[in-house]
């Protein structure tokens, strides 16, 4: 008996120890010392989570008041349960696309006020890479990357097919991913010549296409420049069958590792961003690739050097428990030394334009070409809405039923318009 | 006299009543809390959320039974109802047939028995979260050891969870795999049949499918009743399978063919935070579960056989 | 008796039949149940076997079966690409609490339900099997808010505090349990004046033992199982349970998959440890349910 009840106690104990432990864990503290510690959630892993490691380190060297810790998290949906269940991280990471749904939404603090009070000159910065975060007057975040795409293709693989040079236009496109692709006498593909399903931002841009319609407030996923960009990569399922296409991608390996389909040639042109050629230094330094800019609609050649252009960038979640500390790191982690170090670090674009002639990005294999396809007027980014996130959602699901077949181009493009223009008109 | 001691004795026995009832809710107040805290209170919340708008941020705003309305204009919904049913009505049946086969097996007098129980047991006690990444690569199309046989023997070899007409029947297998649980509710059930009733039917010459079908079938079929529902309630909860193997977008992989009912919840809810229209979400999935479990039950009063008593 | 002398009917063929028989009784069955459980067996043995492969050799061209060379740094590369370590104490962690919970409040309520006659008990046990059916889903959300609204997101109380106020399955195995004993022994007690508490925790609680095993065992299961509470309660990944770490694991390395099966595989082995040596426990589970009265 008195055994018995003494181990009930114990357990008891134990159970509150363990809950009060986490509980109090979980939440930043701040010590006796005035030590403030930020959760900080970052995006990126592997030997780019080290690189922000690396930043972190170096402000808490400088920085006696405030302690830093990173966590690498790549589940970015994690940043919003955690916000909505009021436990959020100080700082985090995102994407230019999800700033304003999440903004609007009420889950990131506006930074106006900070950035007012501590002089920060958004002029330095690149207006189509502060375009995505900020909505109504108001900035949700600050970016400190730029994303730009190209198209590479691998040299050996088009000599082979007697091919020179890059594809210009987008006819030259569909002739080249034919003549690549290598298909064997059962119909199985071993190699592909250009993404079955190619960006469809990026190729809608290169065929004139827009999103969004601001005149009307419309949505517009029926788009003429659209319906083209879908039908590319639908004629690709079509042509070698949903089969075939299926069993070709469960065998590639990884994207940007050793193993990424483009890297071993199993895919001979691919639309990829600008910090693809680091990682090809990284993983495949022998692979004889060439960077050249997306094709374009031969009927209008003024859309030359399209693209879609994403930032990646950085937020202080509603709830956080120490905003004005957040805000410090924040301002510290896109002032221009550290956005070079890091930027330069992962072959990231800048966003600052003061920061593009520094020297540190002389040995960044591909920076110069995409620094310069930076410059075209034919880049643009996905429409800064409080729907985007559900419009991409959709988007994404309804072409992947066109791919198999599933659904016409217009039927399912359609869908994406009914699904997505009543949410609109709510806001 | 005899009235005042029948009098006394009917206080003195309700005051024991009394002591008793205050005796059995003592005991079973963690229940009666956690029931009136943890599912009475959130059920009838649950109606409530589902009759407005709420995305955690904002307080919730009344929006009557517009959920409801959008709910059954919505593609998504249909799509994962349909699904869902494919795993319902096709999956848990050949999994109860597969299990009862399985104890049918078990309870041979052979020797050894034991291990095999333990080897037939044993997939069930593998973490899902493991058993669909080991199944992913079981299945891969180029790489997987069972499109390698079916190539081997020249038999067409489907890309399993690359293809929505197979993502379903390949889940319905990984579930097979998993049938040991079943199959061992069952072999307790047959073990505990009398055997004298089977000698009897032997002596009056009832031939071996009559004794099965007479016999082992009616006997069983309490537990086939209740295997049957929980079956049929499980697979309105399929969601970790979904989420692993259509990768972490949870829409339900290759032409949402994965994308369940719970899958479904799951992402308006916590992905999308329309937290009321899930709750409409919910409660039509309440609502259904009821339905199911009411028809089985009464449709079993004509299958079911519940022994002498 | 009357099986003996049925059986003992052919007896006087049986060195003529011996083959046979043998062949339909021992022989059949056995081809039978070692065919169906390498069937079985062969997953999981595929299992060990791929995460023992090198990348080259997993993407071999045909397949191998055995690895030509055991990587067992597979194992070491998969620990320590991710706080595999944590991730099991977390787990354990949860673990511990929720058995606790459960041999708290599992066979004290099945007390109330099986041995003492109050008004109560009946709609009890009513509303205990009704919790069986009602889909986890329906109150799953405004559960979340009122958590979020106390502050418990991110912490293992909205994963622990339930098993305190019981589960279905674990009270019916506890009463099915309790309804095997016999009311002498506390009848004998209660003569003495012992009150119901002390009935239950001196008298009653000890002969529970086998059902509180089995209480324990499926307790473990079942949180080593879970994915869902974990995915929707624990943010930070300090706190992250094992199937919340493999998930994320084959998010980032989705087709490292030496990796991949080395890292099921240490997932799925104390799970398996802890069916051999309870495998009496499960029986009696299976068994328990089979009785229901």
């Amino acid at each position: 008996m008195k055994r018995k009840s003494i181990l009930v106690l114990v357990s008891i104990l134990l159970i509150l120890t363990v809950i009060t432990g986490c509980s109090s864990n979980s939440s930043g503290e701040s010590n006796d010392k005035g030590v403030v510690t930020l959760n900080f959630w970052y995006g990126w892993a592997g030997s780019e989570g080290e690189l922000m490691e690396d930043l972190i380190s170096e402000f808490n060297k400088t920085h006696d008041k405030i302690k830093v810790k990173g966590l690498s998290e790549s589940d970015y949906q994690k940043q919003l349960t955690a916000i909505s269940g009021g436990n959020p991280p100080d700082i985090a990471s995102q994407f230019g696309d999800a700033v304003v749904p999440w903004g609007v939404k009420g889950a990131m603090t506006p930074l106006d006020d900070y950035i007012k009070k501590d002089n920060v000159d958004l002029d330095d910065f690149i207006p189509g890479a502060l375009e995505q975060t900020q909505y109504e007057g108001k900035t949700y975040a600050i970016p400190i990357a730029m994303h730009i795409p190209m198209l590479l293709y691998n040299k050996d693989l088009l000599k082979k097919a007697d091919l020179n040079g890059p594809p210009q236009t987008i006819s030259d496109l569909k002739e080249y991913a034919d003549k690549l692709t290598v298909v064997d006498k059962s119909g199985r593909i071993e190699r592909l010549g250009f993404q079955a399903t190619p960006s469809v931002y990026s190729m809608a841009f290169a065929f004139g296409g827009q999103f969004w319609d601001p005149d009307t407030k419309e949505v517009t996923p029926d788009n003429e420049g659209v319906k083209e960009a879908v039908k590319l990569g639908a004629d690709t399922w079509k042509k070698y069958g949903e089969k075939n296409i299926n069993r070709f991608q469960s065998g590639l390996g990884k994207s940007f590792t050793a193993q990424d389909p483009f890297f071993v040639g199993k895919l001979a042109m691919a639309i990829e961003d600008e910090y693809v050629p680091t990682f090809i230094k990284k993983y495949a330094p022998k692979l004889n690739y060439g960077i050249a800019p997306i094709p374009y609609d031969e009927n209008k050649p003024d859309l030359k050097n399209p693209g879609d252009v994403r930032t990646s960038v950085f937020y202080i979640p509603k709830g956080a428990s120490h905003p004005d500390q957040a805000w410090t790191f924040l301002n510290w982690l896109v002032s221009k030394d550290q956005m070079v170090k890091f930027t330069a670090g992962l072959g990231n674009l800048p966003t600052r334009k003061s920061a593009l002639s520094d020297s540190a990005y002389d040995n960044i294999p591909g920076f110069k070409e995409y620094l310069e396809y930076s410059k075209s007027e034919n880049l643009h980014s996905f429409p800064a809405l409080p729907i985007s996130s559900e419009y991409t959602t959709e988007l994404t699901k309804e072409i992947d039923a066109i791919d198999r077949g599933k659904l016409t181009i217009d039927a399912g493009l359609k869908k994406v318009k009914e699904e997505i223009q009543p949410l609109v008109k709510d806001k | 006299m005899a009235f005042t001691v029948s009098e006394a004795s009917k206080r003195k026995h309700s005051k024991k009543e009394w002591h008793k009832f205050w005796l059995g809710l003592a005991f079973s107040s963690p229940f009666i809390i956690g029931f009136l805290g943890l599912t009475v209170f959130p059920f009838i919340e649950s109606f409530y959320y589902s009759l407005t708008d709420y995305d955690l941020f904002n307080s919730p705003n009344w929006v009557g039974f517009q959920n409801y309305l959008d709910i059954f204009h919505d593609d998504a919904f249909y799509k994962s109802i349909i699904n869902t049913m494919f795993m319902a009505f096709i999956g848990t049946p050949v999994s109860l047939i597969i299990s009862l086969l399985i104890a049918l097996l078990l309870n041979m007098k052979v020797k050894g028995v034991s291990i095999y129980r333990a080897i037939y047991y044993l997939p069930s006690v593998i973490p899902v979260v493991a058993s669909s990444i080991l199944w992913m690569w079981v299945f891969n199309p180029q790489y997987g050891i069972i499109d390698t046989f079916l190539r081997a023997v020249h038999l067409p070899d489907p890309s399993w969870f690359l293809d929505p007409n197979f993502t379903k029947p390949a889940l319905i297998i990984m579930g097979l795999w998993g049938t040991g649980g079943g199959a061992l509710i069952y072999l307790a059930a047959l073990q505990g049949i009398p055997k004298e009733l089977y000698e009897a039917a032997s002596i009056d010459g009832a031939t071996m499918w009559h004794r099965f079908r007479f016999i082992t079938l009616a006997a069983l079929s309490p537990i086939t009743l209740f295997q049957l529902i929980m079956g049929l309630i499980g697979s309105f909860q399929i969601f970790t399978e979904s989420f692993i193997l259509a990768g972490n977008s949870a829409q339900g992989g290759p032409d949402q063919s994965m994308l369940f009912y719970a899958v479904n919840l799951y992402q308006e809810a916590f992905v999308n935070l329309h937290m009321g229209y899930a709750s409409a979400l919910a409660w039509i999935l309440f609502v259904i579960v009821m339905l199911i479990t009411l028809i089985i039950f009464k449709t079993s009063l004509r299958w079911v056989y519940y022994g002498g008593e | 008796m009357e099986t003996k002398i049925l059986s003992s009917k052919p007896i006087h063929s049986r060195t003529k039949r011996s083959f046979s028989f043998r062949l339909r009784k021992q022989i059949i069955p056995h081809v039978v149940l070692i065919l169906l459980g390498l069937v079985f067996l062969f997953p999981f043995i595929w299992l060990i076997l791929t995460s023992l492969k090198s990348e080259t050799e997993i993407f071999a061209m045909p397949p191998t079966i055995f690895p030509s060379h055991p990587q067992w740094k597979n194992y070491v590369d998969a620990l320590t690409s991710m706080p595999f370590l944590l991730y099991i104490k977390n787990t354990l962690v949860l673990v511990a609490i929720n058995i606790i919970g459960q041999l708290f409040s599992a066979p004290l309520i099945a007390y109330s339900i099986a041995k003492i006659n109050w008004k109560g008990r009946n709609i009890v046990f009513a509303l205990v099997i009704a919790t069986i059916i009602l889909p986890p889903q329906v109150t799953m959300i405004p559960v979340y808010i009122i958590f979020s609204q106390l502050g418990w997101v991110n912490t293992y109380l909205p994963l622990t505090i339930g098993s305190f106020l019981g589960t279905a399955f674990n009270i019916f195995l506890c009463r099915q349990f309790l309804l095997g004993i016999p009311n002498e022994y506390s009848d004998a007690a209660r003569v003495d004046g012992a009150g119901e508490f002390r009935i239950y925790w001196n008298i009653m609680y000890p002969l529970l033992k086998p059902a509180l095993a089995t209480v324990s065992i499926f307790t473990f299961e079942a949180v080593w199982h879970d994915f869902l509470s974990p995915l929707i309660y624990l943010n930070d990944q300090s706190l992250w349970t094992i199937s919340l770490g493999l998930q994320g694991f084959l998010s980032q390395h989705d087709t490292q998959w030496e990796l991949l099966m080395a890292a099921a595989t240490m997932f799925t082995i104390p799970s398996v440890l802890v069916f051999f040596f309870g495998q009496k426990y499960f029986l009696q589970a299976g068994t328990s349910l089979t009785q229901f009265k």
